[in-house]
């Protein structure tokens, strides 16, 4: 390779790789956090904490319809994600009377409307933030960029690695900062490359729509006075008819709906039913098929017609469509696979340590260059340690915030994101006032919150791991487990830092 | 002088190397479903996703090539093509 | 049945990967070998290596359906890897069994080392 070509890809590295670390530590982070989602919900929900559901599933009709008919405004959408293995209730998404969007939970063997929910819980939350870092539309774009930096970053990275295949396997934790954390960074770098590399192409596939918008100008350009909504009908199957703004009172039988999906489907099972224009003569519903059983997210919809039960419309994806389905459904991991759960999760996390010791390398290299920029040297390290121990404080004071702020609190989801964010910012405070020693105590503190963390639910649920694992409750065995699991590495690498600190004078 | 050129270089790769890629990719989107028998939504799809590798190469290119001007001239040259060429198609598809 | 069939799987890739690192001069001495593995040796190594990852896969797609199929291979893969640098890491004298499987590497004609020359 010609050296300039070399130096080039190296300048480019290290300048991605210290202006947007931070960001992509936060994606990565949010994202890992996201795999186990559904999981975090149940532990941040108690009330949702249901046995898993039978494998046939009771009657729409009897548990939920009653529901949206009593519930949904007239004229509105509606939406009924179907309970699965994951979630074992049913969730409702409405527009009220007011104007309002509402979500609520049903039990699916008794048909009650569950309690709350109370919080926005890890799908409401760290979901989300991983793809729009809640900034609405800027977010997107932000997110895509760093997606697009995290590809160059993968691809200079190979290329500037001198001895990829001679050092694949060589970790040397004992040596120094620089040299440890450069091979932590090669390592998790290089052995999970095929899947940094699949996972932020796929995320970044999932949004051509919104990151290559002008297409369908292209080519529909003189066949269609609507080409946004001819492509999205003839793609992803988004059916429509306008309302005929006259009421009709029944409703047609969904069980019914549901089980000609089924057949025509030739068997799998439905995840997910929306109804438009609730009330209406022309209203209709669409039934969709689940996502369990296969890595493509597929878009496979029955439509009906709302109040006599027609099948007006079916869609199935063309084969162009089905590998940006199936790339699509490799990111969202909607599929049922526990060991693959985990090892996406274990994956997800290799991300972070790699972009983490990518950021420490650098600074523990910059450290020892006597001419470095003291200030800049300064702020960097503070963003590292804010977006390194800080984000994990943060995290933790969100789940914390979960247990300690009283159910009746109104407004409660929003404060729960606001103590996160609140929180966020004290660490970056702090880290910018303790320089490097921020390390250690922020490292100290995530280890108590963990552990507090998981008292907590023990103390307030009175489901320690154990028990739950003995009333069926992996979810929350898992998460607790995990959580106990982080406050002692914390307090591990927390005594370690006061050694080392402690060596240094 | 420096900061001056890495700005450009940047902004060149960034935003210069983002509309050669969406314009190349919604010029190949007017273009499929006229020479091949794709179906437009396919045409979309494909191209669509076709410009996250695309876009990641021109980065590549942009950052590395050597003579920054030639660098704008190329995204530069690419997009006005492919925008000229998507308009024409355009109209002369309306005018029928 | 799908767990065992997972089980040996994993058990397969790390061991894989151990034998493919070995291969390698700088891990063989690690794990207490002497000099480095010669051609006869690191032939033998990587081929079992190969093998070892073979049958992982076909105990994987026996398991499971064509596309969480090959996720698992990537996975586990991935996996493996990592379980044998972190080995060799904290623990690398786990792996001095495993040297075994590459033989004496005697009846190599371009070797020059003979059992006899070694007192």
């Amino acid at each position: 390779m010609r050296t300039d070509f070399r130096d080039a890809m190296h300048r480019l590295h290290t300048g991605v790789g210290v202006t947007l670390g931070g960001l992509l530590l936060v994606i990565f982070w949010m994202g890992t956090l996201s795999v186990f989602d559904r999981e975090i919900d149940r532990w941040m929900m108690p009330e949702t904490r249901l046995s898993a559901p039978h494998a046939t599933l009771s009657s729409f009709d009897n548990t939920v319809l009653p529901h949206v008919q009593h519930l949904a405004a007239p004229g509105t959408s509606w939406r009924v994600s179907l309970a699965s293995a994951r979630t074992p209730f049913h969730t409702l998404r409405y527009t009220d009377a007011d104007g309002a969007s509402v979500r609520r939970h049903i039990d699916p063997l008794r048909g009650e409307l569950l309690d709350g929910p109370h919080t926005a819980g890890a799908s409401g939350f760290f979901f989300p933030f991983h793809f729009s870092l809640h900034l609405g539309t800027a977010g997107y774009w932000i997110a895509g960029l760093a997606g697009m930096a995290m590809l160059v970053l993968i691809v200079s990275g190979v290329l500037i690695h001198r001895r990829l295949l001679a050092d694949f396997f060589t970790f040397r934790p004992s040596r120094a900062l620089p040299r440890a954390s450069l091979d932590a960074h090669n390592l998790t770098g290089v052995i999970a490359l095929p899947f940094h590399f699949m996972i932020t192409l796929s995320g970044l596939v999932i949004f051509f729509a919104i990151y290559f918008p002008a297409t369908w100008h292209g080519a529909y350009a003189e066949t269609a006075a609507h080409p946004q909504q001819t492509f999205n009908l003839e793609a992803f199957g988004s059916w429509s008819r306008p309302a005929a703004h006259e009421s009709v009172g029944n409703v047609a039988s969904v069980d019914a709906m549901i089980a000609e999906a089924r057949r025509l489907w030739g068997g799998p099972p439905a995840d997910q039913v929306r109804g438009w224009h609730a009330g209406d003569a022309a209203g209709y519903i669409a039934v969709r098929r689940s996502f369990a059983n296969e890595v493509r997210r597929n878009v496979d919809v029955v439509f009906f017609d709302a109040a006599n039960g027609e099948r007006l419309y079916r869609h199935t994806a063309s084969t162009v469509v089905k590998v940006q389905r199936f790339l699509a459904g490799l990111h969202f991991l909607q599929f049922d696979h526990w060991p693959l759960r985990w090892l996406y999760f274990a994956a997800g996390l290799a991300g972070c340590v790699m972009i983490g010791s990518g950021l420490l390398f650098w600074l523990a290299a910059r450290r020892r260059q006597s001419r470095a920029n003291r200030a800049g040297l300064h702020v960097v390290t503070a963003i590292a340690v804010t977006t390194t121990s800080g984000l994990m404080n943060a995290t933790l004071a969100f789940l914390v915030a979960n247990k300690v702020l009283p159910v009746t609190l109104d407004g409660r989801a929003g404060t729960e994101m606001q103590v996160f964010f609140i929180a966020w910012a004290v660490m970056f405070a702090h880290a910018l006032w303790r320089g490097a020693r921020a390390w250690r105590e922020q490292c100290a503190l995530v280890a108590g919150l963990a552990i507090g963390a998981a008292t907590l639910n023990w103390g307030m649920t009175g489901q320690h791991p154990i028990a739950a694992l003995q009333s069926d409750m992996p979810a929350i065995a898992g998460v607790d487990l995990m959580l106990l699991a982080l406050g002692f590495s914390a307090a591990a690498v927390t005594r370690r830092l006061s050694r080392n600190g402690a060596a240094d004078g | 002088m420096k900061n001056a050129t890495l700005v450009s270089r940047v902004a060149a790769a960034v935003f210069g190397g983002y509309a050669a890629t969406a314009s190349g990719v919604m010029l190949l989107a007017a273009l499929l479903p006229r020479v091949t028998p794709l179906a437009a939504a396919d045409a979309v799809v494909l191209t669509a996703m076709c410009g996250f590798p695309a876009y990641l190469l021109t980065l590549l290119w942009s950052f590395s090539h050597s003579d920054l001007r030639r660098v704008w001239l190329v995204l530069g040259g690419i997009t006005t093509v492919s925008a000229l060429t998507v308009t024409a198609l355009a109209v002369s598809g309306r005018a029928v | 049945m799908a767990e065992a069939l997972l089980t040996m799987a994993g058990m397969a890739v790390y061991a894989g990967a151990a034998l493919l690192a070995l291969s390698q001069p700088a891990h063989w001495q690690a794990s207490g070998g002497k000099d480095a593995p010669n051609r006869r040796q690191r032939l033998r190594l990587r081929s079992v290596g190969a093998c070892l990852y073979a049958v992982a896969g076909v105990a994987l797609f026996a398991r499971d359906e064509i596309g969480f199929a090959s996720l698992l291979c990537l996975l586990m893969a991935i996996a493996g890897t990592f379980a044998t640098a972190l080995t060799l890491a904290l623990r690398p004298r786990l792996l001095t069994s495993l040297r075994g499987i590459a033989g004496s590497g005697m009846f190599n004609p371009s070797s020059t080392h003979r059992r006899s020359d070694t007192r």
